[in-house]
């Protein structure tokens, strides 16, 4: 009877070391793919940001020579948004940064270790008016400045629990006209 | 004979539990040696990337010779542009084209139960002058460990309705996306369960660039522009057959 308890006891025991050990090995594995996410996160951040401060600062500048100083000519914040500029419809491919407003997609990145294992995000774009001598701060009433702060935040899409948060990034630039005409 | 029979049940217990903990044991330091390769991959492909990063981030549009990246079997065999050879020298830096090339490593390695030829990334880098004597104006300048998967690179155009994967970057070139993955030797396969650990050993990296500045420069300066097409030195031989 003692024989056999000690039996159960050492299997026990064993049982709770080996469940450790796996713990800790998934929670390793989980970290490495964690990382290869965030990476591609970054990635998927970073160019989608660059795409949009690419383009023209305003519609109301399109097609100016040189940069406006001019704060009345650029478009207000309420028709921020894909189709809200004039001649524009919802199909209108995006021509200034702002167009980028509100927009939500979901992009799939695909890897290249020939496993399948894609990952989805969600991307979504948010801008508006920040003062100029001070980015950090927004616009008072969001009224038009001659700085636009474009933020675009990718989330990971996951579809069960993997015992880790979904991947987030958050990147932010700000544009102003003669930013835009340089570097755009 | 007699204690032997008497404590059969726990010698045979104890006896097992003793060889499933060895192997637990085992594959704890296979983990951690995942890890560590995992780390090793990504530093690596960080590295190269870094370089292109340094180089497109001070590109030089000259005139007649734009941006080439050409491409082979879905992968980017070439990528070429001007380039200021040291940006610390200011407007005195001197323009040089760069080219990075993927190289066949002539070896195979073992990523998620399957083979994949290996490569390698190289830097060249033409000043005007055959440094190293070989006859080519394009000199090594180091490049990737032999590990590189897959290499993508795109001449993309401002509004991104273009990206450029075999031939010249578009008219109004904005930037340039590399992808990239790359791959470090891991542990041998043991146990079943390492299936579904075995892309540890892969890194895939993206990155997009936007030259700080895209002026078009022209080639009538005192200096002469570096021919971005002069011949590159020979592709490395495959290794001899025993």
């Amino acid at each position: 009877m003692g024989q056999t308890l000690l039996v159960v006891v050492a299997i026990l025991v064993f049982s709770l070391f080996a469940l450790n050990q796996h713990r800790a090995r998934a929670g390793a594995e989980i970290s490495a793919m964690g990382r290869e996410i965030e990476l591609a996160a970054t990635e998927l951040a970073n160019a989608r940001l660059l795409a949009a401060t690419s383009l023209a600062f305003d519609e109301g500048v399109i097609g100016l020579t040189g940069f406006t100083v001019d704060p009345a000519v650029l478009t207000p914040p309420g028709s921020f948004g894909a189709g809200n500029d004039p001649d524009e419809d919802e199909n209108t491919p995006a021509d200034d940064v702002d167009d980028f407003h509100g927009v939500t997609t979901t992009v799939t990145v695909q890897r290249n270790d020939q496993t399948g294992r894609d990952i989805r995000f969600t991307v979504t774009y948010s801008v508006r008016y920040v003062l100029p001598d001070a980015p950090a701060t927004p616009s008072p009433g969001n009224n038009p400045t001659l700085a636009k702060e474009v933020t675009v935040n990718v989330v990971e899409e996951v579809d069960s629990d993997l015992g880790r948060t979904p991947v987030t990034c958050t990147l932010s630039q700000v544009v102003t006209p003669a930013w835009n005409a340089l570097h755009g | 004979m007699a204690a032997i029979l008497d404590h059969l049940t726990a010698i045979l217990v104890g006896a097992s539990l003793l060889g499933v903990l060895l192997f637990v044991q085992h594959r704890s330091g296979q983990a951690a040696v995942e890890a560590t390769v995992h780390q090793a991959a990504q530093t690596q492909a960080f590295s190269i990337m870094e370089s292109i990063e340094r180089d497109a981030d001070n590109m030089r549009l000259i005139e007649g010779a734009r941006p080439q990246v050409a491409q082979s079997e879905g992968r980017t065999t070439r990528l070429t542009f001007h380039t200021l050879d040291d940006p610390s020298d200011g407007e005195n830096a001197s323009v040089v084209a760069v080219t990075y090339r993927l190289e066949s490593t002539y070896r195979t390695m073992t990523v998620d139960g399957q083979e994949r030829t290996i490569y390698r990334i190289a830097r060249y880098v033409n000043d005007g002058v055959d440094d190293d004597g070989d006859g080519s104006l394009y000199d090594y300048t180091g490049g990737s460990t032999e590990g590189v998967l897959s290499f993508d690179a795109r001449l993309i155009s401002r509004d991104g309705t273009t990206a450029i994967s075999n031939g010249d970057a578009p008219d109004d070139f904005s930037r340039v996306s590399v992808n990239l993955a790359v791959a470090i030797e891991g542990p041998a396969r043991v146990a079943g369960d390492q299936a579904a650990t075995a892309t540890t050993n892969v890194s895939q990296q993206g990155r997009t660039f936007r030259p700080l500045t895209l002026t078009t420069v022209s080639d009538a300066g005192p200096d002469p522009i570096p021919d971005p097409s002069a011949p590159l030195p020979p592709l490395p031989s495959p290794p001899p057959t025993p």
